[in-house]
């Protein structure tokens, strides 16, 4: 029976020794020099988010077509890139299993994402327990995530409280709303989004009139609708994607009156682009963030978005998402052409310190990182209104220029933030 | 506080919805015994059907009865090709089913993408009524309320009172001897089948009416349809009655009390009816 036992043994153990080997074959890229890059993608592609796959895709197609290369890869002097791709749902928990997935399994050299603030965060502990491997973050804003020192992280746009500067200011002296009520998602990202608003707004001398924080994925509004008070000037809508368009569409049906101050994913391609009919409610919505205005006339803007709208699957513009993954991942792309595909050792450490050096003009204005690896960016303030052909579009109502981190972080407040 | 009845109306109609597509689960099973899994997918491909229909012919009714066609022919489909050989075994319908929806999702995703769609339903119908108590209240939401009500006593009505109900009901609780007697059973488990499917296509078009239609629908309203067969007890229509309505009015409540345990208090209400009453309120022992 022992005898049998050991027999057993052998085969097994000699399966998992080879399985070491190759496992660490793939993880240590010892001292030698890069012979292929491999970059793992993390993007949504079900829940409220669910285009982010496809605007993921874009924005890389963009950007990969620049070297020669597609979607799938290409080459960078000589060094083969290949690209993968991991969907995810928009939680903590399903970017958990997919970075994991892509590191341990697929065994990616730089993970590239994700698309939602919770993720992020969950994206940025993992990087903390893997320093071998780079990541570069898709469009995840939640203040804390480069604060959280992950050496081995880096985030090419501005965090959500910094999209908000300057709204708050304008919301109370120039649109003169004194009193707003909170409708936001119950998560990191519009902690910070919202927190970023009311901070200045309140500080202004605004005041708030209650804050619904609501799940995400909330497809029914109206008893959240029905909560609004009659004294309030405008309603804060912190919602994106599906949630967004959701709640405008009932805010018309429900026969809404009060103007709206959006959140930075409020006001986007994403959520105004679909067929409900939200003109009513929506013209007039202010937000602050990355996207500028359809005026805005760069020659880098003009070229990416002529670029974006042959992609496959593309929107008749660029949403926040693409504009964020293709600045985070042509950034990624510059610094790889810059060490010419050779990532260096240990740790990667010719593209970790040319991402950190790299300066660059973006389609949204000059990109550079800060000493926790955190961009300084140019940040706009919109306004929604109505089109000539009664279509939704915006009017950009200014620009501010090198827009650096603060340090403040925001859980979920009630009345203004603390 | 004065909105509470509007809270109440507001749970009443979500439960409409959740009605419409659990009344067709509850008919496949909760009656037929046939545990599927791409009851979301039925509800989400009529939903986008009737969108698609809607939109191209500006006419609401067509864009329900094409929902409820797509998703009927989508059922008999699954029944006939793929699960009825095996229809006795649970855990391969169930896989079978699985893989329906998991195929179906990617395919959904890959044509109609992933942003929100809405079913456009007539202008006429956009306002807002004059309620006493409540005031002011959207038509849609009512006239959602009245069909899932119609729908409701139509199929509770079939079910119990008429000969076809009768067969249904024999060929469920004894299939041989229903056989013996000269019904052909097949038939019958193939139209329930349909039927079940068609309800839940119907049910996509409702809320892609009043919400939007969005990719990861069909595996919420697949647990919120399986949470109300659950709570009312299998197989019967009064129960999924009750149990939409019970879980349409805890979720509105608990957005408006405690928005962040919103979902956790819908389950909660699954784990009490089972704790106090395993077999769902309407239930009969099994």
């Amino acid at each position: 029976m022992k005898a049998m036992l050991k027999k057993r043994l052998v085969p097994v153990v000699a399966i998992a020794a080879t399985a070491g080997l190759i496992l660490s074959g793939c993880s240590g890229a010892g001292g030698g020099e890069t012979k292929e890059i491999k970059i793992g993608v993390l993007a949504t592609d079900k829940g409220n988010l669910a285009f982010g796959m496809d605007e993921a895709k874009a924005a890389i197609g963009v950007s990969m077509a620049s070297i020669g290369g597609t979607i799938d890869g290409g080459e960078i002097d000589g060094v083969p890139v290949t690209i993968v791709y991991e969907g995810t749902d928009g939680t903590s928990a399903s970017a958990q299993t997919a970075v994991k997935k892509l590191v341990e399994n697929d065994g990616v050299d730089i993970v590239f994402g994700p698309v939602s603030g919770d993720e992020g965060e969950t994206v940025v502990q993992y990087a903390l327990t893997t320093p071998e491997v780079t990541y570069v973050n898709g469009s995840a804003s939640p203040v804390g995530m480069t604060l959280a020192g992950a050496t081995n992280f880096f985030r090419f746009h501005g965090d959500s409280a910094m999209w908000m500067g300057g709204l708050g200011d304008y919301a109370y002296n120039e649109k003169g709303y004194k009193k707003i009520y909170a409708i936001a998602e119950d998560y990191s990202f519009p902690y910070d989004n919202a927190g970023g608003f009311f901070s200045e707004f309140c500080a202004a001398g605004g005041d708030v009139t209650g804050n619904s924080w609501v799940p995400v994925g909330t497809t029914d509004y109206s008893s959240i609708i029905a909560q609004i008070p009659a004294d309030t000037d405008a309603v804060y809508v912190g919602l994106g994607g599906a949630d967004a368009a959701s709640f405008l569409s009932q805010a018309v049906t429900a026969g809404v009156n009060k103007p709206l101050v959006g959140g930075t994913i409020a006001v986007d391609t994403t959520a105004l682009s679909g067929d409900a009919n939200i003109a009513d409610v929506a013209a007039g919505m202010i937000a602050g963030g990355p996207v500028p205005g359809p005026d805005y006339d760069s020659p880098e803007w003009q070229a990416f978005v002529a670029e974006y709208v042959k992609q496959p699957k593309a929107f008749p513009s660029p949403s926040i998402f693409s504009i964020l993954y293709y600045n985070s991942f042509n950034s990624l792309l510059l610094a790889l052409e810059e060490v010419k595909g050779q990532l260096g050792s240990p740790d990667q450490k010719n593209l970790r310190e040319a991402l950190t050096a790299l300066e660059w003009t973006s389609p949204t204005g000059p990109i550079k990182l800060d000493a926790n690896r955190q961009a300084i960016v140019d940040n706009f303030l919109i306004e929604v209104e109505k089109g000539a052909d009664g279509k939704l579009t915006t009017k950009q109502i200014s620009q501010t220029s090198g827009v650096a981190q603060g340090t403040k972080t925001y859980d979920r407040f009630e009345g203004c933030p603390k | 506080m004065d909105i509470w009845p509007l809270i109440l109306l507001n749970g009443l109609t979500l439960g409409a919805v959740y009605f419409v597509a659990s009344s067709g689960l509850t008919l496949i099973f909760g009656l037929m015994r046939v545990i599927t899994l791409a009851h979301g997918t039925s509800f989400l491909f009529g939903g986008y059907l009737g969108y698609v229909v809607a939109a191209a012919t500006d006419n609401w009714i067509l864009g329900l009865l094409a929902g409820l066609v797509a998703a009927g022919l989508l059922g008999l489909f699954t029944h006939q090709v793929l699960i009825r050989r095996f229809q006795d075994d649970d855990m391969r319908v169930a896989l079978i089913t699985l893989g329906v929806a998991v195929i179906g999702t990617d395919l959904m995703l890959a044509v109609f993408g992933g942003t929100a769609t809405q079913v456009p339903f007539p202008q006429n119908l956009q306002v807002a009524l004059d309620l006493p108590v409540i005031g002011e209240y959207p038509l849609i939401r009512l006239i959602i309320l009245a069909i899932a009500i119609v729908l409701g006593l139509a199929i509770y009505f079939i079910i119990a009172k008429t000969r076809f109900g009768s067969i249904v009901r024999a060929g469920v609780d004894d299939a041989p001897m229903t056989s013996a007697t000269g019904v052909n059973v097949r038939v019958v488990f193939a139209v329930i089948f349909a039927v079940g499917s068609a309800l839940a296509g119907l049910a996509g078009v409702i809320s892609g009416t009043l919400f939007p239609l969005l990719p990861g629908q069909d595996g919420s309203y697949l647990l919120f349809s399986l949470v109300v067969v659950i709570v009312g007890g299998m197989g019967s229509i009064p129960g999924a009655a009750i149990g939409s309505a019970l879980v349409g009015i805890v979720s509105q409540f608990a957005l408006v009390i405690a928005p962040t345990y919103a979902f956790v208090l819908t389950f909660a209400l699954m784990v009490i009816v089972l704790a106090v009453r395993p077999q769902g309120i309407m239930g009969r022992p099994a």
